[in-house]
């Protein structure tokens, strides 16, 4: 039972710091103080869910029910704790930890005001976030789901008073809703097949009777969720653009918490998607098109924060590849340590914005000289996202691309992906940090302070170490994968040395300028944007008519019947009115006339 | 008549005596003479009453037709008192001109 | 039954009606009242014909003697009042006579159609009879009557005072 309330703690603590700087204006209107008690939640539920894991006592689970109805429960609310779960609460915690921490040195030029309202929403998105890794049911991960998804838009869109940030947000939330509908319709399909939403339940349902005709359906449905927080094509055009929201959010969004929160609903219901080889199938195949599809993109971008983005993009590509082979634990292996380097990267991005005050890395170059704690740092997550030896990328890396290794087209988008993985965030280091200073900014940067190089360090200290500290970690969850370096992990490793030696030879520092790898009308045609231009001419053509043609039949159809109801009830009322005549001998005639209803129903009616 | 034993032909009696109060009670316009339509109606009810004793024997029905005869005269009472108060505001008693309640 | 049987319970019968029709449809409302007190009266010579001796006696001296009287008084108070002949027509007598119609046509289906076996010869209700029963058995409503004819009185009164005196 103390484990229990341990564990309640963990997302009770960051929802408590939320509802106390979002209510309490004192607080809220104060910026230092939000900052140390969503800092101080954040360290304790870190801490909390530290010791449950640690402790031994998994799995701990425990739910109260919710909506009861007729014999049994609509909804139950829950504590699901395992070895699935447990690590993944202890990342959020670690990454929200070093982000909120972060943000203290790279907001404080903000109002006070700002601020505050940025930790509320941090702490009610580290709550949604744990709220949603501790679920032992589908409605309750759709309801933290949602709360992601509202959280990630209050972020991205916090400088709101930039219309391109207001627009991001809204293309982001409105996006992941496009795929939340996928997964409402299969939480009402999960409720009709099986008539519960518990997923213990639903597992012992679907391994014991005969599954139902279109059983695909369900995680077909779960997938479109899936694919539209975590940034599958051809749902991944809000993330880019997410990068309007500050870079620590950024950090966040795509280390630990929204695009994870897919991957991680993902690894919860893998044993749907295992009765579903069809499916799977597809998961596979979109996970790895998504992969090479966003590194090819991120080849191409000069927005230093667009390239990690593109990177995360490609990353959960190769994740979600991996749980589609089969593969869960390397999926769910790669998600953990990715969220330690992409948070890195992140941060270090972040340190450099706040030294040049751009994202353009023409305008950077030679930052390394003035901010060499950051470049160093920068240069651990870049690599371990290269998947060099023995850094934390390496051991997921091999992992995925092992189980990929019987689905030679998978396989191979995979190894591409490493290859152009490597080099483009080598060629966004080699542009940042070496060579010329190539504007007024990047001649005298400062490196950052403490509050910011402190949750550097940390993240680089688990870039650097986690794939060690982790490998024990995939029996640890219970599932059996071993790990062994084969001729797929060396290739693999061959193939990220030899982008990072292409991207010195094209970018590093004796190389003036920034030459691209790609051919110009390639460039053109990635940098224009060609999904999102399909999403407009959609949006334009389907959509607007779809809904001009609703909104007349709303305005004279439904708006018409209405006002006929409302006519007619003033005209009949106005009738019934004169029936009050104010004679007692009328209402005795009513009085006789209802007896005599009454009676003759009572003779003949029935 | 020959199938109709006294009871019933009681009751047809009281039947008919109702409806005549019924059709005084809806035309009057005086509310003196809605009262007098209202003890047509009551008498039918102990027209009836007397009848099923008749009937049935014991002193039951007999005791209910008095106590509705009582509770008919202190009717009587209120409602004529009344009648001297809606004179008494209108400086009429016709119901007509009574409908306040009027919607 | 008897042709004597017959005769004397049609007789106070069509008097009662005639009385009652006397009363709805005259046009002077002291002819109402007596029209009313017709009826009240052949109703107790009804009640002889039916074996209740008691009743027929208290519905004289109630109705005839108190309804009646209260009747007369209220008639004379308000025509002083309003000072003039009390106008005492009917209106909409179409309609009531209609919806009387229907009452009267729905009682006779329902009486015609009730299973009512011949009377048993049950021996007739006796003033002692009824006396013992209000003492014992409806002790409570006859002393609860009590109280609602006083209400009813200071009721009266109450209502027909003249406020300003």
């Amino acid at each position: 039972m103390s484990f229990l309330l341990l564990a309640l703690a963990v997302p009770l603590l960051p929802a408590a710091a939320a509802v106390v700087t979002g209510l309490v204006r004192g607080i809220g209107k104060n910026g230092a103080l939000s900052a140390a008690v969503s800092i101080t939640a954040a360290c304790l539920s870190l801490g909390a869910s530290l010791w449950v894991w640690l402790s031994g006592a998994l799995p701990i689970r425990h739910v109260w029910s919710w909506i009861p109805m007729s014999g049994r429960t609509l909804g139950e609310l829950g504590v699901r704790l395992d070895g699935t779960s447990a690590p993944m609460l202890v990342v959020v915690g670690i990454v929200a930890l070093c982000v909120q921490i972060y943000s203290v040195g790279y907001l404080a030029g903000e109002p006070s005001a700002h601020r505050g309202r940025y930790y509320t929403w941090q702490s009610l998105f580290l709550f949604s976030m744990q709220g949603f890794v501790l679920s032992p049911n589908l409605l309750q991960l759709f309801v933290f789901y949602e709360l992601i998804g509202l959280c990630s838009y209050l972020l991205i869109g916090y400088y709101h008073e930039r219309p391109s940030a207001g627009r991001a947000a809204l293309k982001a939330f409105l996006v992941t809703k496009l795929g939340d509908v996928g997964f409402l319709i299969g939480l009402v399909i999960a409720w009709a097949w099986f008539g519960t939403f518990d997923l213990d339940a639903i597992a012992v349902a679907v391994h014991a009777g005969p599954l139902h005709a279109d059983f695909w359906l369900l995680p077909a449905l779960l997938f479109c969720g899936v694919a539209s927080k975590s940034a599958q094509v051809p749902l991944h055009v809000w993330l880019p653009d997410a990068m309007e929201g500050p870079t620590p959010v950024s950090a966040l969004l795509h280390a630990a918490t929204m695009v994870a929160a897919g991957v991680f609903l993902l690894v919860r219901t893998s044993f749907l998607f295992e009765l579903a080889p069809n499916v799977s199938a597809v998961v596979m195949y979109v996970g790895a098109g998504t992969s090479l599809f966003a590194a090819v993109l991120g080849m191409t971008q000069y927005d230093i924060k667009r390239v990690l983005a593109y990177s995360t993009c490609s990353q959960l590509g190769l994740m979600v590849a991996a749980i589609g082979a089969g593969s869960v634990a390397a999926g769910y292996f790669h998600l953990v340590t990715h969220a330690f380097f992409k948070a890195l990267l992140f941060l270090a991005a972040g340190s450099v914005i706040h030294a040049v005050h751009t994202n353009d890395v023409r305008q950077m170059g030679g930052l390394a000289r003035g901010m060499r704690a950051t470049a160093w740092l920068f240069a651990i997550g870049l690599l371990a996202l290269a998947g060099v030896p023995p850094l934390a990328g390496f051991w997921s890396k091999e992992l995925v691309l092992t189980a990929l290794s019987e689905h030679p087209v998978a396989l191979a988008l995979g190894l591409a992906t490493t290859l152009l993985t490597a080099y483009y965030m080598a060629r966004a280091f080699l542009l940042a940090f070496t060579g010329a200073p190539r504007s007024e900014a990047a001649r005298h940067p400062h490196e950052s302070g403490w509050s910011m190089l402190g949750p550097m360090l940390v993240l680089g200290a688990g870039a650097l170490v986690a794939g060690f500290a982790l490998t024990p970690f995939t029996k640890l969850i219970g599932l059996e994968e071993h790990f062994h370096f084969g001729p797929v992990g060396a290739v693999a490793v061959g193939l990220g040395l030899a982008g990072l030696v292409c991207a010195w030879f094209l970018h590093g520092p004796r190389r003036e300028g920034v030459a691209d790898a790609l051919p110009a009308p390639a460039l053109a045609l990635v940098r224009s944007g060609a999904i999102d231009n399909l999403y407009v001419i959609a949006w334009r053509s389907v959509l607007l008519s779809l809904a001009r043609a609703v909104g007349w039949i709303d305005r004279y159809v439904i708006d018409g019947v209405i006002n006929v109801i409302g006519y007619a009830a003033l005209q009949i009322g106005s009738a019934l009115r004169r029936l009050q005549t104010g004679f007692a001998q009328d209402y005795v005639v009513a009085l006789f006339l209802g007896f005599l209803a009454l009676a003759a129903w009572s003779l003949w009616g029935s | 008549m020959s199938d109709l034993n006294e009871v019933q032909a009681c009751l047809l009696v009281a039947a008919l005596l109702f409806a005549i109060g019924v059709f005084g009670l809806l035309t009057r316009r005086n509310a003196v003479g809605i009262l007098l339509s209202v003890e047509l109606m009551a008498n039918a009810v102990n027209i009836n009453l007397i009848a099923f004793s008749r009937h049935f024997g014991g002193p039951t029905a007999q005791v209910f037709a008095l106590f509705a005869i009582a509770l008919t005269v202190a009717e009587v009472a209120v409602g004529l008192a009344l009648v001297i108060l809606i004179s008494r505001t209108w400086r009429t008693i016709d119901a007509d001109q009574a409908h306040d309640l009027s919607g | 039954m008897t042709t004597l049987e017959v005769v004397t319970l049609a007789v106070p019968s069509v008097v009662i009606l005639t009385g009652a029709l006397g009363t709805v449809l005259s046009k002077n409302l002291v002819h109402a009242v007596f029209w009313l007190a017709l009826t009240l009266v052949s109703t107790a010579g009804l009640f002889v014909r039916l074996s209740a001796g008691f009743m027929a006696g208290a519905q004289v001296l109630l109705y005839a003697g108190g309804v009646i009287t209260l009747m007369i008084f209220g008639v004379m108070l308000t025509t002083r009042i309003e000072g003039g002949p009390i106008r005492h027509d009917s209106r909409n007598v179409v309609r009531g006579a209609f919806i009387a119609c229907a009452v009267a046509a729905l009682l006779f289906l329902q009486i015609l159609r009730a299973p009512l076996p011949t009377p048993a010869s049950v021996p007739a209700t006796s003033a002692a009879d009824l006396g013992h029963a209000f003492l014992t058995d409806f002790i409570l409503p006859f002393e609860a009557l009590s109280v609602l004819l006083v209400a009813a009185m200071v009721g009266a009164i109450v209502l027909a005072r003249k406020v300003d005196a």
